[in-house]
């Protein structure tokens, strides 16, 4: 198994748009949090749990999206360019490649949301602070956000990656991961509380944005979905020829 | 027990049967050819040996394990499917990559790269890379855990003459190494300059397997003759009841007759003959025959 990890961590460094996509995940959600934080003071941006929610948000949903998309793009890719026929010649065990790409997708994505998370908070204090304001967060609170990020980033770089080897094909497995979105917000209108453990309703209640669930609890509830997908995924690639 | 053994293999993909109860076996040191028309299993059979696609029935072993059984697959058996290079990536950055995989130091990379002659495409991206190119780079994953066995999907396909050359000492030298070759081609000619064994297979079903010198020995079944008067002679043979199978300008292609019967029936007739021999068939025309009949006989 750690020879797999290797591997895939090898598979990451040898790209370059795996550098990109870290890097623009980083900026991206430094500037929007940046962004949104400089209207901190105005009406729904001026209480403490206000400016938590914005500085919070930025990072771990930029993070947790691109993650996703990442994770699914580069796993379906592998069919695309037919290089999974060389993953299972090294792991003929399918299910090991698989337990490999979830446990390097997902500890590296967690990595980058804390990495987020820092550059957020760096260029969101300085703004809130012109503003008269402060974010008012102990070291603590920082840490239980960059864990609700890191958490956030992770679980969906696994959904990601399930994705990726249940479409087989980045476009579709792309479009999987926004439509989920989309399909999300039109079926949780039908099914009452339900709603509340669907993943990106899971994912703003692990981030303690709107929580409807305790943030520990919904991260939960999203492990158990994303390895519910995990589950599916290895069923299928353990099943499926690798053409 | 043969070193790769192929034991009534059969694969459907839904209604359609790509392989067909399939048996035959590789010995252990030889080269041996796999070959047959687009579609007739070649592929698929490979990848059953490989543990990419699961058989629908029968066995596919290497020294009497599957591949998913093997403790260390890429330190027993190589493989070089299509290209399975990632375009993104350079030569040496998806050898790095195998070579993680299989678990050896990256030194090994950089002697891939000087045997296999990309030592000067290494940083490359692979994506701009030649067909040539990218068949080299695929041997030299093959060989990245330093296999005992090769099985090797069209390493030919799309290389020039030069290059067939390359392939064709190549592989011989890893066949000096000891290494049992499993290679499947169209190109026919070249692969008759390099290989011990040929499986024939058409359709999904074995059509023979036999040692080379043995499928193309023609043992006197054809006779090359040369003779200005070539149109006259042709007539001449048809008429005594031979089958003249080709006629190129002076030269005739007749089976079913001897050397000698054909010399008497051109003496006596007053035709001049200025070459008689024993054709060979070629391995070319031993797979079009085989495959050909094959194909005539599912349709009839």
């Amino acid at each position: 198994m750690i020879r797999l990890i290797r591997t895939e961590l090898m598979q990451l460094h040898t790209l370059r748009s795996t550098y990109l996509v870290a890097l623009a995940t980083v900026v991206i959600a430094a500037v929007v949090a940046w962004a949104d934080l400089s209207d901190a003071g105005t009406k729904g941006l001026s209480t403490p749990g206000e400016l938590r929610d914005a500085l919070v948000m930025a990072p771990g949903l930029v993070t947790a999206m691109f993650a996703a998309l990442f994770a699914a793009s580069r796993t379906a890719g592998e069919y695309r360019h037919h290089t999974i026929a060389q993953r299972a010649l090294a792991s003929p065990r399918r299910w090991r490649l698989l337990v490999a790409r979830l446990a390097t997708y997902g500890v590296i994505s967690a990595l980058v949301g804390v990495a987020a998370f820092a550059a957020s908070y760096a260029l969101a204090g300085p703004v809130v602070g012109a503003e008269g304001m402060q974010l008012s967060l102990s070291s603590s609170d920082l840490l239980v956000i960059a864990g609700e990020v890191a958490a956030a980033g992770g679980l969906f770089a696994m959904l990601g990656v399930s994705v990726g080897f249940i479409c087989r094909s980045p476009a579709p497995a792309m479009i999987v991961v926004f439509g989920g979105f989309i399909v999300e917000k039109i079926v949780g209108g039908f099914i009452g509380g339900a709603a509340d453990y669907l993943p990106f309703a899971l994912l703003n209640s692990a981030l303690d944005i709107d929580a409807t669930i305790a943030p520990a609890s919904a991260t939960l509830a999203l492990a158990g979905v994303a390895a519910t997908v995990a589950a599916g995924s290895a069923v299928l690639l353990r099943r499926r020829d690798v053409l | 027990m043969p070193l790769i053994d192929i034991h009534h293999l059969t694969k459907d993909y839904g209604d359609v049967r790509a392989v067909d109860d399939m048996t035959f076996g590789v010995e252990s040191g030889a080269i041996t050819a796999f070959l047959g028309p687009n579609g007739s299993g070649k592929t698929t059979t490979l990848r059953s040996l490989l543990g990419l696609v699961t058989q629908t029935s029968g066995t596919a072993t290497i020294d009497g394990s599957a591949y998913a059984a093997l403790a260390d697959p890429l330190h027993v058996v190589g493989a070089m499917l299509e290209a399975t290079a990632h375009p993104a990536r350079t030569a040496r950055g998806n050898l790095r990559l195998l070579a993680t995989e299989a678990g050896v130091p990256a030194s090994r990379v950089q002697e891939l790269l000087r045997l296999v002659e990309l030592e000067g495409a290494a940083d490359r991206k692979t994506g701009g890379f030649s067909l040539g190119m990218r068949q080299r780079l695929g041997l030299a994953g093959a060989l990245i855990g330093d296999p005992r066995v090769l099985v090797l999907d069209e390493p030919a396909n799309g290389l020039d003459p030069e290059g067939i050359r390359w392939l064709r000492d190549f592989l011989r030298g890893l066949a000096a190494e000891g290494r049992t070759i499993l290679l499947s081609s169209h190109v026919l000619s070249e692969v008759a300059q390099t290989v011990d064994d040929v499986v024939v297979i058409g359709d999904g079903r074995l059509i023979v397997h036999a040692p080379l010198g043995e499928l193309t020995a023609g043992g006197g079944r054809r006779v090359h003759v040369e003779s200005p008067d070539a149109v006259e002679l042709a007539g001449v043979l048809d008429a005594a009841g031979m089958d003249v199978v080709r006629r190129t300008g002076d030269e005739l292609v007749v089976a079913g007759a001897t050397r000698e019967a054909i010399a008497r029936l051109a003496l006596q007739s007053r035709l001049l003959v200025l070459g008689l021999s024993d054709e060979a068939d070629s391995l070319e025309d031993v797979f079009l025959d085989l495959t050909t009949t094959t194909v005539s006989e599912v349709l009839a």
